[in-house]
């Protein structure tokens, strides 16, 4: 079947009724998340969790995926009006965006927000289609011995772009490949570190995982930090003019591009994410700019080229986790988490064997795309109203979600009972200052890197030199290995600079 | 103080972790057994655990004071899933609302009342009817 053939068919499914539908929930309630400064995506995803297990596989990925890119558009608004970004990769939309709406050129700014976020979405999806299937070509390639190295390389990277210390990033890696053996051994049918626990033998799953360390943890720490509704002043009283005009297009034509190509490429490197392109783009058009003076000041090209970059971020982090079946942030760990779940075996084979999949979530793509330029423009009025809910009405809805949804997994009080230890594991975490985004990506990631370490060896006869005898796994040992290494050597070479 | 606490129970997991796998079987590097990946990972753990207690040493690091509204609910989440069961979900649900929202909406006691019932029954809606989840109904059959 060619590409072509495999556009059509993706698009018959997801043009599908109930597809429609599910995709327009999920970028529904990506621009709420968006929106909303106190519910990230990774919460957002872990809250819908429970419903994938109700729904159709197709279309509850459908819908996971456009919570996904939905977030990018939904974070411009709240950044652009009242200059709290609601996520992180829309921090800096707020230097310019902000500075617009203040110059009452708010309507602009959001317009050139929606229609740099679809261009850029639309080139990523196409981006995406292009590459995936290539990718996933290459690494029909791979045996054991190279997927172990890249997971690896994987964990490493997602430790070193974390928020935190690498090593504390590596510790957590560690912590979520030990839990990702609790249970069953898939080889010998041993229960392993159950201690007993009957209820540990199916291991840990995702689900209450996710929510405990995403969705509950994350209330526990803005109830800590008191989070007042810091929502002052907001700029809606009249947006008007959301059509850019001409002048607006030209300034913005090829940040949007330049923003597109960043992201999209960025995003597909494991750990990057969505938030560092937005700063480089932003660095880039400042650079390029006649008067870079003009930024920080209401630049209309600083909010058109990082706004393309986190939508086209997106799309990228898709690409190595359809095409490899490696994770790159923790929405694409949850995604992938849910794809085992459904019985869908991720990794190079997944496009050819499960086109459906693959092509029907890749073409709702481009109808999510519209929905949220639609969504987004005409009603921003709307957006405004949810912001100005407080945030004492909104965490008891979020954590009663948490409850109920935990429950309706396996119709289990004890699950609810999981899902609270969780969040309190996740609360102390992050007071100590441990991230959980290793943790969950090695518990995802766990099963495949034990089984391919094991087959390795099977391979090699018990020599460990299978992994630097292969040219593709010694690249992806030696790049963890820098990254490993790095804070040592940037500590040396900035002692030498002061000496 | 910090560092050493978290320091100890990482050196702790390990070692019950390597005592399981043990336990469980290492097996060969030719022929790995079910014991082999926990105890890799562990030993890795260990290694990463007693760096970060040498370089975090002298670390100042100190944790902000536990505040009064997380410890109500975070005790009000755990009191839910002990009694959901007994009371059943409209009940419990509705009490535990209460609680979160007056948290927030201080002295409109009734306003958290109206909001928890509408909400409880909503979600009743939502999850049983919709998505056909059966909640548990409780002693009173709610």
């Amino acid at each position: 079947m060619n590409t072509l053939d495999s556009i059509i068919s993706g698009f018959y499914i997801s043009l599908q009724p109930i597809n429609l539908l599910y995709c327009f929930l999920g970028v529904l309630m990506g621009t709420l998340v968006g929106v909303l400064p106190g519910l990230g995506p990774a919460a957002a995803l872990s809250l819908l969790l429970p419903i994938v297990y109700h729904i159709p596989p197709v279309s509850a990925l459908i819908m996971l995926f456009g919570l996904c890119y939905g977030t990018a558009y939904g974070g411009s608004t709240t950044s652009i009006l009242v200059n709290i970004p609601g996520e992180l990769s829309s921090v800096v939309t707020c230097f310019d965006g902000y500075q617009m709406a203040r110059q009452g050129r708010a309507g602009p700014a959001l317009g050139i927000a929606a229609f740099g976020s679809f261009i850029a979405g639309t080139l990523g999806v196409i981006g995406l289609m292009l590459f995936a299937p290539l990718l996933a070509d290459f690494a029909l390639r791979f045996g054991p011995p190279e997927f172990f190295s890249l997971a690896v390389m994987s964990l490493t990277l997602v430790a070193y772009v974390g928020r935190g210390k690498i090593l504390s990033g590596l510790m957590m890696a560690c912590v979520g490949l030990l839990m990702s053996t609790v249970g069953m051994d898939t080889i010998t049918a041993k229960p392993r570190l159950t201690f007993g626990f009957s209820s540990l033998l199916d291991g840990f799953e995702l689900p209450f995982v996710a929510m405990g360390l995403f969705g509950l943890s994350e209330i526990f720490i803005n109830l800590s930090k008191d989070v007042k509704s810091e929502v002052s002043e907001i700029f809606a009283t009249k947006i008007k003019h959301l059509l850019p005009t001409r002048q607006d297009w030209k300034d913005s034509t090829k940040p949007i591009l330049r923003g597109t190509a960043i992201g999209f490429f960025l995003g597909i490197i494991p750990g990057v994410g969505a938030a560092i392109p937005t700063f480089l783009s932003y660095a880039i058009e400042k650079k390029l700019s006649k008067n870079p003076d003009k930024f920080g000041k209401g630049a209309i090209e600083g909010v058109a080229g990082p706004e393309s970059a986190n939508n086209a971020a997106y799309d990228g982090t898709f690409v190595p986790m359809l095409s490899l079946g490696i994770p790159t942030n923790v929405s694409t760990s949850i995604i992938l988490g849910v794809l085992m779940v459904l019985g869908i075996q991720p990794g190079p084979m997944l496009i050819s064997s499960r086109p459906d999949v693959f092509w029907g979530v890749v073409s709702s793509m481009y109808i999510g795309n519209v929905m949220l330029l639609l969504l987004n423009l005409p009603l921003i009025g709307l957006w405004v109203q949810i912001l100005k809910i407080p945030y004492s009405l909104l965490f008891p809805l979020i954590v009663l979600f948490c409850e109920i949804g935990a429950f309706s997994v396996n119709n289990s009080v004890t699950d609810v009972l999981l899902v609270n230890i969780f969040g309190v594991i996740g609360y102390i975490m992050r007071r100590y200052e441990f991230e959980g985004a290793p943790l969950l990506m090695a518990l995802v990631l766990g099963p495949m890197i034990e089984n391919s370490l094991r087959r390795s060896l099977i391979m090699s006869d018990g020599s460990f030199m299978i992994f630097l005898s292969r040219p593709l796994s010694v690249f992806f040992l030696l790049v963890a290995i820098f990254l490993i290494l790095s804070p040592l050597i940037t500590k040396k070479i900035s002692k030498k600079t002061i000496n | 103080m910090v560092t050493l606490k978290s320091a100890l129970f990482f050196s702790l997991l390990c070692l019950t972790v390597i005592w399981s796998s043990l336990k469980l079987g290492l097996g060969t590097p030719s022929d790995p057994g079910p014991g082999f990946f926990p105890f890799i990972s562990s030993i890795v753990l260990l290694i990463l655990t007693g760096i970060y207690a040498y370089t975090e040493r002298n670390g100042t690091k100190s944790i902000a004071k536990h505040n009064l509204p997380v410890i109500i609910v975070i005790s009000s989440l755990f009191i839910y899933s002990l009694v959901l069961d007994y009371l059943g979900f409209s009940i419990a649900t509705f009490l535990l609302l209460i609680v979160l929202l007056l948290l927030g909406i201080k002295e409109k006691w009734w306003l958290a009342a109206v909001v928890s019932l509408i909400v409880t029954f909503f979600s009743y809606f939502l999850f049983n009817k919709i998505l056909g989840v059966n909640l548990p109904k409780g002693l009173l059959g709610l």
